[in-house]
Formats: C-alpha cells, structure tokens, sequence
C-alpha cells in the first residue's frame, strides 16, 4: 500500500493483521476517500476481510507531537522524566505513549505533565488512563522504568 | 520492515536479496549447466531462482537446539524474498551478533521512536512469543534435559 500513489496524503494510520482470519482492520484518519476504498476493495479480491477502524489523530500529526515532545525534552521542559521512548501507533492506543525514568529531582520539582501524567502537545489534548496505577511509583530516586501514557 | 514466510509463492519478478554466505542471486539462467556438487546443496525455485542452500552436516551439527547459535555467516542465512506492508499482529524474524537469532516475535507498535543521542528515529516494538524457535525457549527445553540426567544416578540408588 506504501508504493501506492497517493499514499503519504491518505489517512492511512497503520493495520492491524488478523492472520489466522486472514483479515485485517485499516487504521484510519479523516473521511473515507477513493484511496481506503481501492484499498479495500484490493482486500476482498485477495480474499482478505478488510475493516475500518477510524483513528482521532493522522500519522502526520502524531509525527509533529512525537517531534514536539523531543523537542520540550531537549529543551528541558520535562524535569524529573527521562524519555526513551515515544510511542504513537498501537492496536489499542489511539494516542502517544511516552516512556522513560525518573530521574532524581523531588517529585514536588517533576514537571507539570510528569506529576499529572498527562499533557498537550501543539493542538492535541492528552489524558492519562493509568494515573492511578503509575501514581503510586516510588516518588525519589528510581532506576525502574516508569511511563505516562497520553491518549486522547 | 521485512518479512520472509516460507510458505510464500516467490513471483518470477521479486527480488531475491541474500544473507551469510549467500550471494545476492537474481534469476539464474541456466541452473542445470552448474557442477552436480554445486547444485546438491542448493534450494532453488522452480524457475531456477536461488531460495537458500542446505546445511551441511558440520552446520547442522554447530547449529542444533539447545547450543549457543549465533547470527554469521556459518550457521544461520534467511534469503529475502520479498516485501510486504507490515501491520500490529505480524511476526517477524530479528538477529544480532551477539543476541542471535529471533523469530516469532509479534509487532505490537508500528511506529515508536527513539533518541540515541544523535537524533530521533521510528521503528517497531514486538514481544517474543512463548512458542517457536526462540534462544529462550531453547534454553529451557536444554535446561530440563540437563536435570533429568542429574536425577538418573539419584533414582537407580548409587551411592554418590
């Protein structure tokens, strides 16, 4: 699908494979267009159940707020949290993942969105489904891995 | 992200990119004018593209379960045979010098980036599934081997 024409314009999110169904779901941003039907269509010819599975945010946005938060950590607005990793295309997650340690700075000098565990990124409004259970985190000094999880 | 499952027909116009000891082998011409003993180890498609080449006995041998098996050029080749759009669910296949080899792994992420000090970049997360060929895996089936012939001489009654 990638070398179709046409593609890096589409709402084309991701797929989630069902294998042994021989099906599969489209991740998808935005109105159904020409592009998800020629897609869909191609499926059924292959003999594969093609779904829909509408998705709040493009690639190209999850792009920037990926880019954003690299950038809001390199110019340390992310105090106590180390990030290692940023996630933004799961099955279950229609949003961003961010992962990483505390490092060791009182929790009462973490930043805002590191205590909250939850943020904005430019235009997208993150939440946090795990507050409750990441809340309860050694609060000083850690070398296990912790993670916020942003969904929107 | 490439993925090579053996069960997949190989088209006439795919590709044929090797690894190890495998030179990169596009479609061969005339494969039966090549010496006897150098078409016997060799796995070719029936249009005569070169899929993979057998293991010898010395191979097979460094290679078998439960010994460290590391990803060179001796003991472990994979030949692309063609690409495909990867998605959440897929299993794929992953080695490293020193880590070896890992199949059976399910992506999980399509799209994860990391910063190793040089700048950010996207790939894949996946979990290595319980079942298939992995090291860990073969290192437990090697484990129970290993105390079932401890227990042998205890059960029969020697004195130790």
């Amino acid at each position: 699908m990638i070398d179709q024409p046409g593609f890096a314009d589409s709402g084309y999110v991701g797929a989630i494979d069902d294998l042994p169904n021989k099906a599969t779901a489209i991740m998808w941003y935005g109105p159904r267009t020409d592009f998800l039907s020629a897609a869909v269509k191609e499926g059924e010819r292959r003999g594969i159940a093609v779904s829909v599975q509408q998705r709040n945010h493009s690639l190209p946005q999850l792009d920037a707020a990926v880019d954003a938060i690299w950038q809001q950590a390199a110019a340390g607005t992310w105090a106590g949290f180390t990030i290692t990793a940023i996630a933004s295309v799961g099955a279950t997650d229609d949003g961003i993942t961010v992962s990483g340690t505390y490092t060791e700075v009182p929790a009462t000098q973490r930043a805002a969105q590191v205590r909250a565990l939850a943020t904005t990124v430019m235009e997208y409004r993150y939440a946090s489904n795990r507050a409750s259970a990441l809340s309860q985190a050694p609060a000083a000094t850690t070398t296990s891995r912790r993670s916020t999880r942003a969904d929107t | 992200m490439i993925s090579a499952p053996p069960d997949t027909p190989v088209p006439a116009a795919s590709r044929s990119i090797s690894m190890g000891r495998l030179a990169p082998q596009p479609l061969a011409t005339a494969p039966e004018r090549l010496p006897r003993s150098f078409r016997l180890n060799q796995i070719r498609h029936r249009r005569g593209q070169l899929l993979g080449r057998r293991r010898s006995s010395a191979e097979r041998q460094r290679g078998r379960p439960g010994l460290r098996r590391p990803f060179n050029s001796n003991n472990f080749s994979k030949t692309v045979i063609g690409y495909q759009d990867l998605g959440i669910n897929n299993l794929v296949c992953t080695g490293g010098g020193n880590s070896g080899e890992h199949c059976n792994v399910k992506v999980t992420n399509l799209r994860v980036s990391f910063n190793d000090g040089f700048g950010a970049f996207f790939t894949i997360r996946g979990v290595q599934q319980s079942s298939g060929g992995s090291r860990r895996s073969r290192a437990t089936a090697a484990g129970r081997d290993l105390r079932s012939r401890v227990r042998r001489p205890a059960r029969s009654g020697r004195p130790e």
